[in-house]
C-alpha cells in the first residue's frame, strides 16, 4: 500500500534539457507547490490529487483554502466542504477565504438558512485551525442572511473580512482575537447600539452598511489602535466622531445625516470625497498633512437651517461666542501642506451657491495656511468666483505650487464674480514655483485668471496653461491624462481620453 | 573594483550593491531595491555586501528580469504618501507585472519561481505561482498533464481508487 507521502520526494539534479521540456513543476519543493495550490479554489486544488503520485496529497497541507460557491446544489456545496475540512491534514491554516451564494440564479429564492447552516462551525474550524486570515463573503439579494452570534475567539487571525454578515453585540466584541489588525466590513449589519471592541484594530473599513445606524462610530474609545478608518456609502448619523488614535480618515459616499464633528487631533490625511448632506465640523488637526476634499453633488453646509446665511446662529453666530459652532471646515485643514479642494461639475445650483457660502464665510475666518506647499482647487471653487482663490492666495505664505482647475460643465460659465477690491493685500510668494492652469475652452476664465495671477506678482513664466478637449465619452474624462495629443490620437482608447492641447 | 563600486552611491544617496550571477554578470542596485529581497536584505544587515553578492543559482537572463521587477517595485513604498501619485504608479505597477508574467513561458517561468523562492521575494514569488495557478485553473487532470507534460504513474486502477475516495471533488 502507498504510504500518504509516495511521491512527495524531489528529484534533484536537474539537467537544463530537462527543464525546458520535462515536468518542471512537479520538481518544485512542497512549500513553492502549496503557494501555487494557494491561489486556485479549493475543489481544483483538490483535484490535483489525480495528476500523478506526487501531487496525491499535497492538497491536504496547502496553508490556504478558497471554497467558491459553485452551483452544484446546497446539500453537495455542505458535503465538499465538510470533507475538505476533515480530510485536510492537521496542519495549520493560513487563510480561509470562503464565497457562498443565498440566491440562486433562477427567480426561485431559497431559505437562506440552508445555505450557511454549517459556515458558523467552518469559521470556528478554521480558527481552531490557527488561521490567520479570515474572508467569509456572502453574496446576497437581501441582507446579511448569515448570522455571527458567538465571539470570535482566536490568539492568530490578524486580518477578517466579512461580506453580508449580521453581527450582534457578541460578535462584535473582538477582544478574544488580540492580534486582529485588519477589519473589513462590506454590506453588513451592526446591531446597534453596540459597539465594535478591539484592543488591537488598526485599519478599519466599513462598506455598504447604508441600512445600519453607524452610530457606533460616534465613540471611538471601544477601538483605542484604530489607526486608519475608512468609510463607504455609510449613513453617518452621529453628531461627533471622536478618536485620539486615528492617522487616517477616508470618507466616500456617505451620507451626513448632521454637521458631525470631527475630533480626531492625530489625523495625518484627510480624504473627504463625495458626500453628502451636511458638511463636518473639523476640529483642530496640528499633524495633517494631506487633504483632499471633493464636496458632492448633493451637500450642503449646515444641517439645521440647510444654510441660509444669516438665518441660522449655528452658522451665524459670534465666532467666539459659545454658539457659534461656525462652519469650521477649513480651519481644522489649516495645517495640511497638500490640500485639493475639488467639486463636482454636477452639482445643482442652490447647493452651489450654499457651498460658496461656507467657503465665503469658512475663509473669511480662516487662519493662514502656514505649511501648505501644493493646492489644487478645481470645480466651481474657482469656476464661478475667485473669492475663494483669492482668500487662498492670501493666505497661503509658503506655497510652492498652484494648480487650477475648471472641467466639464463650467465651459458655459460666463457671468464671472471679479472684483480687485476683493483680493486684498496680497502676500508675496516667495516660494511659488510653479502655477498649473487646466481648463476647457474658456478664454476668458482663463484670461481673468491670468489677471490675478499676474496682480499677485506671480510672473507669467510659472504660469503653465493646459487646455483640452473631451471626445465622445464623458464619463472617465475627469482623469486627467498626461499624454501627448500624438500618444491619445494614437491610442485605441481614444473615445474615453482627454486630450490636452498645448 | 567590485569593492569600490559596491561602495559608490547614486545620486539619491542610497548605498549600491552589486549582484553577480550564475554566469558572472554583475547588475548594480541600490540598497532599497536589493531589499526587496529578504535574502540580500538580510546580507545587508549583516554587513556582507560589500564585495558583491554572488547568486551561483540564479541565470543572467533570470536575474536581469528579477532586477527589473525590483526596480519597478522599489518606489511602492515611496510613493505611498502621495496619492496622485500613488494611483498612477500602480497602474503602471499592474500593467507592468502583467506583461511580465503574461510573457512567461515554462521553462523561463519555472526559473524565474526558483529564483523568486531563493533570494526570497514574496511579491515575486506570489506572483509566478498564481501564473502557474491560472495555468491550471478551469483543466481537468488530463489537460493539466499535457499543460505541465507531467506524466501519469497511477494504474488505472489506482486512479480509480483516487477518484473514487475523493468523489465529494468530483462531482458536479
Amino acid at each position: 500500500m502507498a504510504t500518504r507521502r509516495d511521491g512527495g520526494r524531489r528529484r534533484e539534479g536537474l539537467t537544463a534539457e530537462e527543464n525546458s521540456g520535462g515536468d518542471w513543476l512537479s520538481t518544485l519543493p512542497d512549500e513553492i507547490l502549496h503557494n501555487v495550490l494557494s491561489f486556485l479554489p479549493a475543489h481544483e486544488a483538490v483535484r490535483t490529487c489525480l495528476l500523478s503520485r506526487r501531487w496525491r496529497n499535497l492538497w491536504r497541507s496547502a496553508p490556504v483554502l478558497r471554497i467558491r460557491h459553485r452551483w452544484v446544489g446546497v446539500e453537495r456545496f455542505n458535503k465538499f466542504v465538510n470533507n475538505l475540512l476533515l480530510l485536510r491534514d492537521p496542519v495549520p491554516l493560513d487563510e480561509l477565504e470562503f464565497q457562498t451564494y443565498t440566491y440562486w440564479p433562477t427567480k426561485m429564492p431559497r431559505p437562506c438558512i440552508y445555505e450557511v447552516k454549517y459556515a458558523e462551525l467552518w469559521i470556528r474550524h478554521a480558527l481552531m485551525c490557527k488561521a490567520r486570515v479570515l474572508r467569509v463573503l456572502v453574496q446576497s439579494e437581501h441582507l446579511a442572511p448569515l448570522e455571527l452570534s458567538m465571539p470570535l475567539i482566536s490568539k492568530h487571525l490578524t486580518t477578517l473580512q466579512l461580506r453580508s454578515v449580521k453581527l450582534d453585540n457578541h460578535a462584535l466584541d473582538f477582544s478574544n482575537c488580540p492580534v486582529l489588525e485588519d477589519l473589513q466590513m462590506n454590506c453588513c449589519t451592526i446591531s446597534t447600539p453596540y459597539n465594535i471592541f478591539s484592543q488591537s484594530l488598526k485599519h478599519l473599513c466599513i462598506t455598504k452598511c447604508n441600512r445600519t445606524e453607524t452610530n457606533f462610530i460616534d465613540d471611538l474609545s471601544s477601538l483605542p489602535t484604530v489607526e486608519d478608518l475608512e468609510l463607504e456609502s455609510c449613513k453617518i448619523s452621529t453628531d461627533k466622531m471622536v478618536s485620539q488614535s486615528l492617522k487616517h480618515l477616508c470618507v466616500t459616499r456617505c451620507n451626513f445625516e448632521m454637521s458631525t464633528r470631527i475630533s480626531v487631533p492625530g489625523l495625518i490625511s484627510l480624504r473627504l470625497d463625495d458626500n453628502y448632506g451636511s458638511i463636518p465640523l473639523l476640529e483642530s488637526m496640528p499633524l495633517l498633512v494631506t487633504a483632499s476634499v471633493k464636496f458632492g453633488t448633493f451637500s450642503w453646509g449646515c444641517w439645521k437651517c440647510i444654510y441660509h446665511p444669516g438665518t441660522c446662529v449655528r452658522c451665524d453666530g459670534d465666532p467666539d461666542g459659545d454658539g457659534g459652532v461656525k462652519c469650521k471646515f477649513f480651519r481644522g485643514l489649516s495645517n495640511a501642506a497638500n490640500l485639493e479642494l475639488v467639486a463636482e461639475a454636477g452639482m445643482v445650483e442652490h447647493c452651489i451657491v450654499r457651498s460658496l457660502c461656507i467657503l465665503k464665510q469658512d475663509l473669511t475666518w480662516c487662519p493662514t495656511f502656514s505649511k501648505l506647499k501644493t493646492l489644487l482647487l478645481d470645480g466651481w471653487v474657482v469656476g464661478h468666483n475667485f473669492h475663494a482663490l483669492g482668500c487662498f492666495l492670501q493666505q497661503t505664505p509658503i506655497l510652492e505650487k498652484l494648480t487650477l482647475q475648471l472641467c466639464k460643465g463650467h465651459e458655459d460659465v460666463v457671468e464671472i464674480e471679479e472684483s480687485s477690491s476683493s483680493m486684498g493685500q496680497l502676500v508675496r510668494f516667495e516660494n511659488l514655483e510653479r502655477v498649473e492652469v487646466r481648463c476647457l475652452r474658456n478664454d476668458e476664465w482663463v484670461q481673468k485668471v491670468f489677471k490675478i495671477l499676474n496682480t499677485c506678482g506671480v510672473s507669467p513664466d510659472k504660469i503653465t496653461i493646459q487646455r483640452y478637449i473631451y471626445i465622445i465619452n464623458m464619463k472617465q474624462a475627469l482623469s486627467f491624462s498626461n499624454r501627448s495629443v500624438a500618444e491619445v490620437s494614437s491610442s485605441s482608447e481614444v473615445e474615453s481620453q482627454v486630450l490636452w492641447l498645448q | 573594483m567590485a569593492a569600490a563600486a559596491a561602495e559608490a552611491t547614486t545620486d539619491g544617496g542610497g548605498k549600491m550593491i552589486i549582484l553577480i550571477s550564475a554566469d558572472g554578470k554583475r547588475f548594480e542596485v541600490t540598497e532599497a531595491v536589493a531589499s526587496q529581497s529578504q535574502l540580500i536584505s538580510n546580507m545587508i544587515e549583516d554587513d556582507c555586501t560589500e564585495n558583491g553578492v554572488r547568486l551561483p543559482n540564479v541565470d543572467g537572463d533570470i536575474l536581469t528580469m528579477v532586477v527589473d521587477y525590483c526596480n519597478m517595485h522599489a518606489g511602492d513604498a515611496a510613493a505611498a504618501g502621495d496619492t496622485m501619485k500613488a494611483s498612477s504608479t500602480e497602474e503602471e505597477l499592474k500593467k507592468f507585472d502583467a506583461e511580465l508574467v503574461q510573457a512567461l513561458e515554462n521553462p523561463v517561468l519555472f526559473k524565474l519561481i526558483l529564483a523568486a523562492n531563493f533570494l526570497n521575494i514574496k511579491s515575486l514569488l506570489d506572483m509566478t505561482c498564481q501564473r502557474v495557478a491560472d495555468m491550471m485553473s478551469g483543466k481537468t487532470p488530463e489537460q493539466m498533464r499535457e499543460t505541465f507534460s507531467i506524466e501519469n504513474d497511477f494504474t488505472p486502477e489506482e486512479e480509480a481508487a483516487i477518484r473514487q475516495e475523493n468523489a465529494w471533488a468530483f462531482d458536479d
